[in-house]
């Protein structure tokens, strides 16, 4: 019978199911509280945005992206720069405010739909290299120690104010003089209990939510004790009037443009480090665990996501290392794992949204800090003092975020990126063996200082020079040209042309069914990498 | 077990670097506690101010002013002690901000040098005689940013901000005009002694709230108010140089004697910076409302709204600290402009005069 | 330096993929469809009122935006939608800020209107920010605001600058520059 072969095959696959749902459990009790702490501490938006991001986001990206590993979700940068961007523009948590943050992140999704749709946009997303990365989220980790430091105190936050640096210091000032007494004792325990708990190996996982439950039972208490109405304490607030999903429309009418308009660099940011986050993630996956995903694919899921949830009234999501490391450590590769987890966080906060909204604000920052505190991984930084680029690149990605706000971080990241990479191959390798001057790398306009320069000192050493460019790999119509004047001003001879098969002479002899189908070119233009011989090497 | 030690060891680091600021904590909140419950040495203007209004503690408050002028006897809520204290308090930052007059400056003024730049910038250097300023008659004065009428009318919608402003927000909005990045936090006290003294003000003077008065905020003069003849800065500097640098110095830079700012900076490091509405460049009409309505303090009213505009454009020509909006790039180069120009300026203008140099004045090293 | 020799003959190369990128297409793209299709439901099939981040107009709004001259201050603005969510957020309190109180419709006293009227509120406006013997601090209207929502309203207490906070302060000014309010006014016992 066909019910008793379901049965059957149900019964097979359960412990692999039992598994997975365990691990989605596991992954939903640890993404809610950074749900919801993301939302309220750095977004500035009531907690369900967190939450359906992490349900509604979760969800999406797993069934649009086809790799195993990736797990989408709320994310620390990009509700902190939805903060920063919004808090000029709107009071938090208000219901503007609210239309803003979703227009912000529509626009944000749109963007990221341009960088897929442009293939060399995405493209140069790899260019992004670790340094930049690892500077940024380092940087990104002090900010949101900084940022949480008002809501530890119970103070209001500075409206109006742009982000140096030093207001940090200026807020811890405030919470020790005018701080609500109250509220850093909540935040203190809560610090003090997540990391006693961290410090257990196998309870690791567990620490926020130890953390929290601690303040909040503190908080409680308080409340008890004084009443809530002394205490004043801060809490998530009554969630029960949020269900399963929750439509929303982003505000873009004719009276909201000078402020869209205004956001519009905002919207920049948050789609940038959306993707520099989701690329570098993936790349640290693949490095982790050996697998490939290519990582397009994940940013179309990113784009497609974050176009339409804001439209569930969510914060935009993107991949989170983090999350996806705790999955893989707990032995699951499934996505039916990855989904679950959306679906018991629903389950849990439509049976204990009671719970949730006693939870503490100070708590919350007290989590948000010490996540800040975790992104500031000295096993991570060593790595790039190493090598004097690197350690260049990462201080400066590094100082810019502390320096300037998160768009400029983000320009000069990007830039930074990309004049690392092309520092590289603007510097090919000269070395003058005898008479041989030889170059290895690129012979191209961008190198051509270098080489020239080398070149004149070397014919003012040595008579009868000879050019050896065999092992240069690319050379532009510059190269050419100076080569070309190299021979007819000087007379230097060039070194035997290159004997033995090259390159260039597997692809014009490759027969003609192997390069990949009708309406391709037959020959390779010169200068740029074939695409069609990728997977063989 | 090293790994247990070392982990034992940083939990007691925390609980101990966790009880030491919680301890520092309550220590500070003790003091300012003590502070608030303190008496309050009021400055001489201050004295006189809110003596003439007969600010004291009671049931009722009934202001002598009111009843002098029309006779009526307005009783309004009175006040209790720590709330006359909160009042003189904001009346001290008002008249002197800086603490310049105050025993102990950081005490009294609740640290307000913290986050104004320089040692000028005081809040009744635009809101003149502490934020009452009225004529021979005893009538209060068009446009001179009277703070009881601002409270009044508070609450709005600001254009620059895009934001409705509570007043405390209106405040902050002074504080990012002077300051030099730091911002005092909205429920500082600070911030609270202000507005209480614009609302005892407000019950002084009989304002109403959400009515109009002349004498809120600054009487701005666009160009249309004028003969429009252009706003020019050359013609503005001769004015300057005739009618301000006597008091305000050559350059600008604010004269200061005994230690008191006799007349503040306009320009330099001691001044307010480009993202205040001062700066003609961001806002054309308000600091010309200001020179004619304001200045010179005596001789209210006598300038021509064409001199006001040119004036401000050349005060605003002169250099003077970035805003957080502008930028750390923009903020260095304004930090340079204004070590490098002016010895050079006064070095150029005395070669082509050919005067001896003038004397250094006070502030401008700062 | 040089590139492996190809392999002999025509064996085809490995690929990754293993069905036919067309396939993968119509499968992303209905992947795509699938969950558009899930917000478009959410919009339109679920039942549930779409979030719109402008005021929305009660009952009573306009009788009380005539009775009490909001007009004064606009037809329309920052201003005065402030003043008509404050009007939305004291009479129903538990629709505009349900975020901040457990009192639902089924409640007696589920609204700051349940409680105070809108001279009240005005009045007590104007009597904010002094000192309460029984607290022995100074009170201002935004901690009394807070301070009712965390304790009557049995609820949670909003941050100071929180819309639900503000709102309720700018309906308050506005009602007591009609009542011709001013700082300190005392009620009179008519």
């Amino acid at each position: 019978m066909k019910s008793s072969a379901l049965a059957a095959k149900f019964w097979l696959h359960w412990p692999t199911l039992n598994g997975n749902l365990l691990v989605g459990l596991t992954l939903a009790l640890v993404t809610l509280p950074q749900a919801v702490a993301f939302s309220v501490t750095l977004a500035g938006v009531p907690p369900h945005f967190g939450i359906y991001a992490a349900i509604w986001g979760v969800l999406f990206c797993s069934l649009l992206n086809p790799s195993r590993v990736f797990h989408g979700g709320p994310n620390t940068a990009m509700s902190a720069t939805i903060g920063v961007t919004l808090l000029p523009v709107a009071p938090p948590f208000g219901a503007e405010y609210m239309g803003y943050a979703l227009t912000l992140a529509l626009m944000a999704g749109m963007i990221q739909l341009l960088f897929f749709i442009v293939r060399p946009l995405g493209r140069m997303l790899d260019l992004i290299s670790e340094p930049v990365i690892n500077g940024m989220i380092c940087g990104i980790g002090f900010f949101l120690i900084f940022r949480s430091l008002t809501t530890f105190g119970g103070l209001p936050l500075n409206t109006e104010v742009e982000w140096p640096l030093w207001i940090a210091w200026q807020s811890f000032l405030a919470v020790l003089e005018i701080g609500n007494l109250h509220a850093i004792e909540v935040g203190l325990i809560t610090l003090i209990a997540c990391v006693v708990v961290q410090q257990f190996d196998r309870l690791r996982n567990w620490a926020i939510l130890f953390g929290i439950a601690a303040g909040t039972l503190y908080s409680q208490y308080l409340n008890a004790r004084l009443g809530p109405q002394d205490t004043l304490i801060e809490q998530i607030g009554n969630l029960s009037s949020i269900g399963f999903v929750f439509p929303s429309l982003p505000s873009f009418n004719q009276e909201a443009m000078p402020d869209i308009i205004a956001i519009l660099p905002g919207a920049l940011t948050l789609a940038l480090l959306g993707l520099f986050q989701t690329v570098a993630a993936l790349r640290r996956m693949n490095r982790k665990i050996g697998g490939f995903t290519d990582s397009r694919k994940a940013i179309f899921s990113d784009a497609v996501s974050n176009c339409l949830l804001p439209f569930l009234s969510s914060l935009p999501t993107c991949a989170s290392f983090n999350r996806m490391w705790l999955v893989h450590k707990l032995g699951n590769h499934s996505r039916i794992a990855i989904a679950s987890s959306a679906l018991w966080l629903l389950l849990l906060v439509l049976f204990l949204a009671d719970l949730i909204a006693v939870i503490p604000m100070p708590a919350m920052a007290g989590i948000i800090m010490l996540l800040g505190a975790n992104m500031i991984n000295w096993e991570d930084i060593k790595p790039h003092l190493q090598s004097r680029p690197e350690a260049m690149v990462f201080a400066a990605s590094f100082l810019s975020v502390l320096f300037l706000d998160l768009f400029g971080a983000v320009l000069v990241g990007s830039v930074l990126a990309i004049a690392y990479s092309k520092w590289e191959q603007a510097h090919p390798n000269i070395s003058l063996q005898g008479n041989v001057l030889k170059i290895r790398g690129n012979l191209y306009y961008g190198s051509l200082p270098v080489i020239e320069s080398t070149y004149h000192s070397a014919i003012a050493r040595v008579d009868d020079v000879i050019v050896d460019f065999s092992e240069c790999y690319y050379i532009d119509p510059e190269g050419i040209r100076w080569l070309a004047a190299v021979q007819a001003g000087t007379r230097v001879p060039f070194a035997d042309p290159r004997r033995g098969p090259t390159r260039r002479d597997h692809e014009r002899a490759a027969p003609p069914e192997r390069r990949g189908g009708a309406g391709r070119r037959t020959r390779p233009r010169r200068g740029r990498p074939d695409r069609r011989r990728r997977s063989d090497f | 077990m090293s790994t247990l030690t070392a982990k034992l060891a940083k939990i007691v680091l925390l609980v101990l670097a966790s009880g030491g600021l919680y301890l520092l904590a309550t220590h500070q909140h003790g003091q300012r506690e003590s502070i608030r419950q303190a008496a309050v040495a009021l400055t001489p203007d201050c004295a006189e101010k809110l003596g003439r209004y007969g600010l004291a503690s009671g049931e009722h408050y009934q202001s002598p002013y009111v009843l002098q002028r029309t006779g009526a006897r307005i009783t309004a809520r009175g006040y209790s002690d720590e709330d006359v204290r909160v009042i003189q308090r904001g009346c001290n930052i008002v008249d002197d901000t800086q603490g310049h007059l105050a025993g102990d400056a950081d005490r009294e003024r609740w640290n307000t040098t913290r986050f104004i730049r320089g040692t000028h910038l005081s809040c009744d250097h635009c809101h003149q005689s502490i934020g009452d300023k009225q004529d021979a008659g005893g009538n209060p004065m068009k446009g001179s940013l009277n703070l009881g009428a601002s409270w009044a009318m508070a609450d709005m919608y600001d254009r620059f901000t895009g934001l409705l402003l509570p007043f405390e927000l209106r405040q902050m909005q002074c504080y990012i005009n002077s300051s030099n990045g730091y911002k005092p936090n909205i429920a500082d006290d600070v911030i609270r002694d202000v507005t209480a003294y614009s609302r005892f003000l407000s019950v002084a003077l009989d304002y109403r709230i959400g009515n109009h008065h002349d004498e809120q905020g600054v009487d701005e003069i666009p160009a249309s108010a004028t003969p429009k003849q252009g706003d020019d800065h050359v013609r503005g500097e001769a004015l300057y140089k005739q009618k301000c640098a006597h008091c305000h110095g050559p350059q600008a830079f604010g004269l200061e004697a005994d230690g008191r700012v006799v007349a503040p900076a306009l320009a330099g490091p001691n001044s307010w910076n480009m993202q205040s509405r001062n700066y003609f460049y961001y806002v054309s009409t308000i600091l010309p409302g200001f020179i004619c309505r304001n200045m010179p303090p005596g001789q209210e009213n006598t300038l021509p709204n064409e001199e006001c505009r040119d004036i401000a454009y050349y005060i605003s020509n002169l250099p003077r600290p970035a805003g957080d909006r502008q930028g750390p790039l923009v903020a260095l180069r304004q930090q340079m402009l204004m070590k490098v120009l002016p010895p050079l300026l006064r070095l150029t203008e005395t070669v082509r005069n050919g005067e001896a140099p003038v004397e250094r004045e006070s502030g401008h090293d700062r | 330096m040089n590139p492996p020799a190809p392999p002999e003959g025509d064996a085809p190369v490995e690929r990754n993929r293993e069905q036919p990128a067309s396939s993968t297409r119509i499968k992303t793209l209905a992947k795509v469809g699938l969950v558009a299709g899930f917000v478009i439901w959410a919009h339109l099939g679920s039942g549930v009122e779409a979030f719109r981040s402008g005021v929305s107009s009660e009952p009573g709004w306009k009788k009380f935006s005539a009775d009490y001259e909001i007009e004064h201050f606009g037809k329309d603005g920052q201003f005065v939608r402030a003043v008509q969510n404050g009007y939305n957020l004291v009479f129903h309190t538990h629709k505009y800020a349900s975020r901040f109180t457990r009192k639902t419709a089924l409640d007696r006293a589920n609204s700051c209107g349940s409680c105070h009227t809108a001279e009240d509120l005005a009045y007590a406006f104007v009597n904010s920010d002094r000192f309460d013997p029984r607290l022995g601090m100074r009170v201002s209207f935004e901690d009394r605001v807070r301070r009712c929502y965390a304790g009557p309203m049995d609820g949670f207490a909003p941050t100071i600058y929180d819309p639900a906070v503000r709102d309720i302060r700018l309906f308050a000014r506005a009602v007591a520059h009609h009542l011709q309010l001013g700082e300190g006014a005392l009620r009179r016992k008519d």
